[in-house]
């Protein structure tokens, strides 16, 4: 057979388009993904009013057909804000994520392919990092950094890599017996190619479903540690500091809490559901056991 | 069964040492890392004004903190096997002391938290797995990802907004009777529901697949009788497993709800020491809870011995 039989699309998607099971609670996730996605790079076209102008003569307005979702304490426009607020979650997850995935990947390919001392020392590492609640790490680190949505991210990172480590190391471990990696090392393949050529197509599918499905456990973290007042400060719209400042006036205008609240829930729901597909489409048996 | 117990334990504890060697490096850091001087921030901290340059001086000689990172470190770790964490900066109180006082507010919330998420998740994960694709393996499904998507804060205000502010039904506020614990159980349970649903629908389903259940079934037996008996035992330990890691990271993960909620436990205790940036508070809890983290799933690993017998404890270095 031809070197280039395949297509570079059809080795990553070899799947015909009525066989992937799309269900309608994975279109939905998707096209309100796009959305979002499309709300966080041109926030200013969906949003009604600007996100910070204080408006004193209307506070806590009930939602209506000036303000969608009403205005907050300082008639500021919930809904533009929930807008602005989409651009911050899903730039700080992503962010979170996306370091999480090439530190870990690097290091639990590094660990499974070389074995040995490299891999005791960086798996004795990932354990010190397990022995830690996350949220305990994170407020510690913003203890030490002081609160800001940078520092959360950063925070965040520091020990988001640890479950792709050891995750992708496993699959490594597994891959590397394989006959074709044994030949391709026969053949006289440095490395790095058989990394390259024959270890990374392996690990891709299963480290794109985590990524996809920890988008969302991101999210929560993230708004969860704002909303304690250690991420984004205000006035920075971000969903869960909005929640924080929407405490003391929840009974006489809980749409200041309810909306925000939402966004979280649909958005990281979405990431959810699109994750646990991608996880089912790329070897089912092989995920199950990696993942649990 | 007590030999393996011990060849077991020979060989994590080893391991849990130098873990909690490595977290209180990692904590003690915390401590002489911080920005800004620390005896600037004690003294101010203590007179409530700008301390004189004189006073900082002699307050870091007395205190000795201006020798290596190393031998402060081995002070510090010295005075651990004393049971000194230090003092806190802002109430002057021992660290330890502190800890003591709140821990055990947190872990009873923990336990209930826990104890809501078991009974819920369940009995609704064997329910879902012994009918799969009927209503209530819906409505699970429902739970289920519901549970790992809303905010644990957002849900405690609803939880407030609704039953403590318009029905008037509990309380939203404060520690004492069984009422006080109601709200903050659902809202920081509600994850954990979801996720013992989900590996006990996942691994009921599994076990009842297996040539067993057919053959308890070909003998005759009831329905329930084989669920319960054959399949829900054997389905049991990786939600042994689950429970365990979900009790340990909720011993240190209740900041938010004990925030919401006003429970005096860590977390909250926590929270306030990072805002007003007491440093041998977030070092000490930070290591006191990592010891709690590493003991709790020791002891796991042990329950996992014992319900499972066909695991080889020499066979796993760490969970």
């Amino acid at each position: 057979m031809h070197k280039h039989a395949f297509s570079r699309f059809e080795q990553f998607f070899p799947y015909d388009i009525k066989s992937l099971g799309l269900s309608t609670g994975v279109v939905a996730s998707c096209i309100i993904l796009i959305l979002l996605l499309c709300m966080s790079v041109f926030p200013g076209v969906f949003a009604t009013h600007d996100p910070n102008t204080v408006d004193l003569d209307n506070r806590l307005v009930q939602p209506g057909v000036e303000h969608y979702f009403g205005t907050d304490h300082h008639g500021r426009d919930i809904y533009s804000r929930v807008v602005y607020g989409a651009r911050t979650s899903m730039a700080t997850a992503l962010s979170v994520v996306a370091i999480g995935v090439i530190v870990g990947t690097l290091l639990g390919l590094i660990a499974g392919y070389y074995g040995g001392i490299i891999d005791q020392v960086i798996m004795r590492i990932v354990d010190l990092f397990l022995a830690f609640p996350a949220t305990i790490l994170a407020i510690a680190l913003v203890g030490l950094f002081g609160p800001s949505l940078f520092n959360i991210v950063l925070a965040l990172s520091i020990m988001w890599w640890v479950s792709y480590a050891r995750i992708i190391r496993g699959v490594v471990l597994q891959v590397k017996e394989k006959d074709f990696i044994k030949g391709a090392y026969l053949m006289g393949g440095k490395n790095r190619y058989i990394i390259r050529k024959h270890i990374i197509p392996h690990v891709l599918s299963p480290i794109f479903a985590l990524a996809t499905l920890d988008v969302g456990s991101a999210i929560l973290h993230i708004t969860g540690l704002s909303f304690l007042g250690l991420g984004a400060q205000p006035p920075t719209a971000e969903w869960g500091s909005m929640i924080q400042g929407s405490i003391a006036f929840m009974e006489t205008a809980p749409q200041t809490m309810i909306f925000p609240g939402l966004c979280i829930i649909i958005t990281v729901i979405s990431f959810n559901y699109l994750g646990d597909w991608i996880k089912e489409r790329s070897d089912p048996v092989r995920m199950e056991k990696i993942t649990v | 069964m007590a030999g393996e117990i011990s060849f077991f334990l020979a060989r994590r504890i080893p391991w849990a040492i130098l873990t909690i060697f490595l977290a209180s490096l990692l904590a003690f850091s915390i401590i002489f890392f911080a920005p800004g001087n620390p005896a600037e921030v004690i003294l101010t901290q203590i007179y409530g004004n700008e301390p004189e340059r004189d006073a900082v001086i002699l307050f870091i000689e007395q205190n000795a903190l201006d020798v290596p990172f190393i031998k402060q470190y081995t002070t510090w770790t010295t005075g651990l096997f004393y049971g000194s964490l230090g003092t806190s900066l802002r109430t002057g109180d021992p660290v330890l002391e502190e800890f003591i006082v709140r821990f055990p507010a947190t872990v009873i919330l923990a336990l209930s938290a826990i104890t809501f998420a078991l009974v819920i998740g369940l009995s609704i994960g064997v329910l879902s797995a012994v009918r799969p694709h009927s209503p209530i393996d819906a409505f699970g499904n429902l739970i289920a990802s519901l549970g790992s998507s809303i905010p644990s804060f957002w849900l405690g205000l609803l939880l407030i907004l609704v039953f403590s502010i318009h029905l008037n039904l509990l309380p939203s506020f404060g520690y004492g009777g069984i009422e006080h614990l109601i709200l903050p159980t659902i809202a920081l349970g509600f994850l954990n529901v979801s996720k013992i649903l989900r590996i006990t629908r996942e691994s009921m389903i599994d076990a009842l697949s297996e040539d067993y259940v057919f053959e308890a079934y070909a003998k005759g037996l009831r329905e329930k009788a084989v669920v319960i008996r054959h399949a829900f035992r054997n389905a049991s330990v990786p939600i042994v497993t689950q429970t365990g890691l979900e009790l340990g990271a909720l011993l240190g993960g209740t900041v938010i709800i004990e925030q919401i909620f006003g429970w005096p436990g860590i977390g909250s205790f926590l929270l306030s020491s990072v805002m007003s940036r007491d440093y041998p508070v977030i070092a000490g809890f930070v290591l006191l809870i990592a010891l709690i983290y590493v003991i709790v799933n020791i002891l796991v690993d042990i329950i996992y011995i014992y319900i499972d017998p066909r695991i080889q404890p020499g066979g796993k270095t760490h969970a």
